[in-house]
């Protein structure tokens, strides 16, 4: 089950930090490089805050796993 | 060591007679095998001795029928990208023209000096004499802390530089675009060189796990080490969602060195490097250090900008260094 206060976090997250304008509402099925136009650097920005949040380093396939925003989420709530 | 040697500049919009005197120029990979037997000759010999032998084959290339054309066409190039230049519009016709030769002798005297350095690689001592560097002691004090983001662009003698961190052991890891790594592995020959590393990064949309490439960079510089972005003029691959100014122009705008120094906390330094065309000596500067401090406190933009206004002030010292004016060109966003 996905939790909502993970959602809400990498949401503030992506507003604050990753300049997702502050009207845009951020919704689950956004993918990181289409909807959101996130290029390389800031998808490390993402696996950063990942590492943060799960206290762990993830993987280079964990890494390619991580289209949407709900995968972020999913992710994150693994741990 | 150092075994092969290849031209590796790209002009664009090659026409027939420049790209005849690429293929035969003597410093072309064809010719490759025929040196083979002169590394071994020459293997401990002095710069001087090495410049003459080279000096022949010099002689000889610029003296082919297509060598006058391919001149004429690469200068054309040349001032197509001056005339582009904002930075430069107060220049005259006469001067943008003097310009563009100055530019064009420069960078043939670095194709032409780049086989003789690699040569000379085998005797360390000799090859630093090649050298007159101004800030280094800066970047060891920085490498004792932690590690460093440095920073040059594609002018000048960054090759040179590439070799002198290589043959110096420095731990550097180099951040080449995929499209030209192919012709700098063939030229630098990283593998031989264990404190080095080289990764490419894909252009355009297609980033090929760039993500996974950049937090390894990131890793790397938490480890101590140099990562060396050699940035187009001024930079291209990737990220490019922002545009920034270099030479009065929007230009598209990497922010990959100051995203890593940023992940990795670590400084931004800068390299740039000049060839004085009558002794060949090549000078490398090691400066303008970007703190943590800054980097973190500054917008990534800002950071840029600080970057590219410092080697646009360096470049400005010494325009006849402008050795990729016309790829400069092809890279910027004009602004009419």
């Amino acid at each position: 089950m996905m939790s909502l206060n993970t959602f809400n976090k990498f949401s503030s997250f992506l507003h604050s930090e990753m300049k997702i304008d502050a009207n845009y509402k951020i919704l689950l099925t956004d993918r990181l490089g289409e909807e959101l136009e996130f290029d390389s650097l800031d998808i490390m920005g993402i696996i950063f805050f990942i590492e943060d949040e799960i206290d762990n380093k993830i993987t280079e396939d964990e890494i390619k796993n991580l289209k949407t925003v709900k995968d972020v989420v999913d992710f994150i709530d693994k741990y | 060591m150092l075994i092969k040697i290849v031209k590796f500049v790209v002009v664009i919009n090659m026409d027939n007679h420049i790209q005849k005197y690429f293929e035969d120029a003597y410093f072309h990979p064809h010719y490759i095998s025929d040196y083979y037997p002169i590394w071994y000759l020459m293997k401990n010999k002095r710069y001087d001795d090495i410049k003459k032998f080279f000096s022949i084959l010099e002689k000889l290339d610029t003296e082919r029928e297509e060598y006058l054309p391919y001149k004429e066409s690469k200068i054309n190039n040349i001032l197509l990208g001056l005339n582009h230049t904002p930075k430069l519009y107060q220049y005259s016709k006469i001067e943008k023209h003097n310009l563009a030769e100055q530019i064009f002798r420069i960078s043939q005297k670095t194709h032409y000096m780049l086989p003789k350095y690699v040569f000379t690689s085998f005797n360390i001592s000799e090859f630093n004499k090649r050298f007159i560097t101004k800030g280094e002691d800066q970047l060891n004090h920085l490498l004792k802390k932690s590690g460093v983001m440095l920073i040059s662009h594609h002018w000048g003698a960054f090759q040179f530089a590439i070799l002198y961190l290589l043959i110096n052991n420095y731990p550097v890891t180099f951040l080449i675009s995929e499209d030209i790594l192919s012709a700098f592995t063939d030229t630098f020959d990283f593998d031989n060189y264990p404190n080095a590393k080289v990764i490419g990064l894909a252009s355009g949309k297609s980033e090929n796990s760039s993500e996974m490439i950049l937090y390894n960079s990131v890793n790397d510089l938490k480890h101590g080490r140099i990562v060396f972005a050699l940035t187009d003029n001024p930079v291209s691959p990737n990220a490019t969602k922002e545009t920034t100014k270099f030479m009065g122009c929007s230009v598209k705008s990497s922010r990959i060195a100051a995203g890593l120094a940023k992940f990795a906390n670590v400084p931004i330094m800068h390299l740039t490097s000049y060839i004085n065309e009558d002794t060949e000596i090549i000078n490398l500067k090691f400066d303008n250090i970007i703190t943590n401090k800054e980097i973190n406190e500054k917008p990534q933009k800002v950071i840029i900008d600080l970057s590219n206004l410092y080697m646009e002030e360096e470049l400005m010292k010494g325009l006849q260094h402008w050795t990729y004016a016309d790829w400069f060109y092809k890279y910027m966003y004009v602004e009419e």
